[in-house]
């Protein structure tokens, strides 16, 4: 066992150095005080800066089994959102076909389709088929001086029923266009877009 | 540990199904379609999707019915939204009768077609013939014209079998498209509607056959009279009672090929 009593006297004489208490001049202690107030005197790199919640590294763990879950699920979610856009794309199309366009015509076989109707009395029409979800407010006709009503739409070629709805409460089929049973007494009309001969 | 397992994996079922549903809710039906019959439409537009179908068809009818049915409450006519789901189901059961007549190969929109077809009257067996069609040829656009020209009062069996003789003989839209607009001025001008699709269809088979026998362009030509070959002529496509503006047709003024109009001609297939 090593003791004070049995070190080398050298140590022992270091060793009482080292103990000696320091003398601190009487300003010592203002000196510490002044410079620690200073805001700069330690200048804090950013990495030592503490970062906000978002700024922050987690730490998260996974189990191979639940890793694999995320991973099925992303890859189903990614596939889903896939067919839904495939499968959004002629919805989206048909709804830009609703109402007057006046975009150029581009070559996927659109084409403008003028309805007409004459109805000097009228104090609005509205146009409504199923290129346009039966919604009459998406194609409104409008009234030139002689009391005809018309407007433009664009649509692909097929064939598509329509009534025109006048001052929100009669409805009339086109009586310039060919018409087939709704299914509720009435009638439809039917527009046949052909597709151009290329 | 299995509750650290299973828990994230049924959050995360859990999140993949309620995406699910709530992506494939369609906003009109919610906005427009009444609650009382709304979710018995989803479903069935739901069973088209699943089976592979248009679902617009469908959807469209829920929408124009419901608007209908509005209109006439708001003049006092009793209408109930039960007629709504009654149509839809029927169509939905015509598609499925259509998808099942025209085989698997048949396209979303030839079936839709189809189902219009059998719903204006024409036999299922007209349909079935169409599975003869060359893959990569369509038919929608013919089978949609067939529908109005049995709506316009051309008998169903005649229109039919003129209409799927014309497409397994490879006539184009084009050529479909024009002689519909024929047919329907021929009617027009007073011809009998039996009388004048016998005569257009007959006049575009011989079109056809001319063309491919000649190997030329499907389209360009058409047969005289003493069976030699001249220019498209719009001029020769028979009466025609003056197209209105409400019903006028882009493209089918004389941009297509038009079977001889059938002037002079004995009306009665041989």
């Amino acid at each position: 066992m090593v003791t004070e009593r049995n070190v080398d006297p050298f140590i022992d004489e270091i060793a009482a150095e080292l103990r000696r208490p320091v003398r601190l001049d009487a300003r010592f202690d203002d000196r510490v005080m002044a410079a620690i107030e200073q805001p700069d005197v330690i200048p804090l790199r950013p990495s030592m800066m503490p970062r906000p919640w978002f700024g922050r590294r987690w730490t998260i763990s996974v189990t191979p089994v639940g890793a694999m879950a995320a991973a099925a699920s992303l890859v189903g979610l990614l596939a889903l959102g896939i067919w839904r856009v495939r499968d959004a794309a002629p919805q989206l199309a048909a709804d830009s076909a609703s109402g007057p366009v006046l975009t150029p015509v581009a070559d996927n076989g659109l084409q403008y389709h003028q309805f007409l109707i004459v109805a000097p009395n009228a104090r609005s029409i509205m146009l409504e088929g199923d290129f346009n979800d039966w919604d009459g407010s998406k194609t409104e006709l409008t009234r030139s001086s002689d009391g005809v009503w018309s407007a433009s739409v664009l649509l692909r070629p097929g064939q598509y029923q329509y009534q025109f709805v006048i001052d929100d409460t009669l409805r009339v089929a086109d009586d310039k266009a060919p018409r087939v049973p709704d299914g509720l007494g009435g009638e439809n009309s039917v527009v046949t877009i052909s597709p151009r001969a290329r | 540990m299995r509750s650290r397992v299973f828990r994230p994996l049924l959050a995360l079922v859990a999140m993949s199904a309620l995406a699910w549903t709530t992506l494939d809710v369609d906003p009109r039906l919610e906005q427009r379609v009444d609650p009382s019959i709304r979710d018995k439409v989803q479903a069935i537009v739901d069973s088209a999707a699943r089976a592979g179908l248009e679902t617009e068809p469908l959807v469209d009818l829920a929408l124009e019915i419901t608007r209908k049915i509005e209109t006439a409450r708001a003049q006092g006519r009793r209408l109930t939204m039960q007629r709504v789901l009654e149509l839809v189901q029927s169509h939905w059961g015509e598609m499925q009768m259509a998808r099942a007549a025209l085989g698997p190969q048949s396209t979303k929109e030839e079936v839709t077609a189809g189902a219009k077809a059998l719903k204006a009257g024409v036999n299922i067996r007209h349909l079935e013939r169409l599975r003869a069609v060359p893959k990569g040829q369509k038919y929608a656009m013919a089978l949609s014209s067939l529908t109005l020209l049995v709506d316009q009062g051309v008998p169903a069996d005649t229109a039919a079998t003129a209409v799927v003789n014309l497409v397994l003989a490879a006539a184009t839209d084009e050529q479909i498209s024009s002689l519909q607009n024929d047919i329907l001025s021929d009617i027009k001008a007073g011809m009998p509607a039996g009388a004048a699709i016998m005569a257009r269809a007959d006049g575009l088979e011989r079109v056809i056959a001319a063309q491919a026998n000649d190997g030329g362009v499907p389209g360009t030509a058409l047969p005289s009279a003493r069976g030699t070959m001249r220019s498209a002529d719009p001029a020769a496509s028979g009466p025609v009672a003056g197209t209105p503006a409400g019903s006028k047709i882009p493209g089918s003024a004389g941009e297509g090929p038009r079977p001889p109009a059938p002037r002079g001609r004995d009306l009665k297939r041989p």
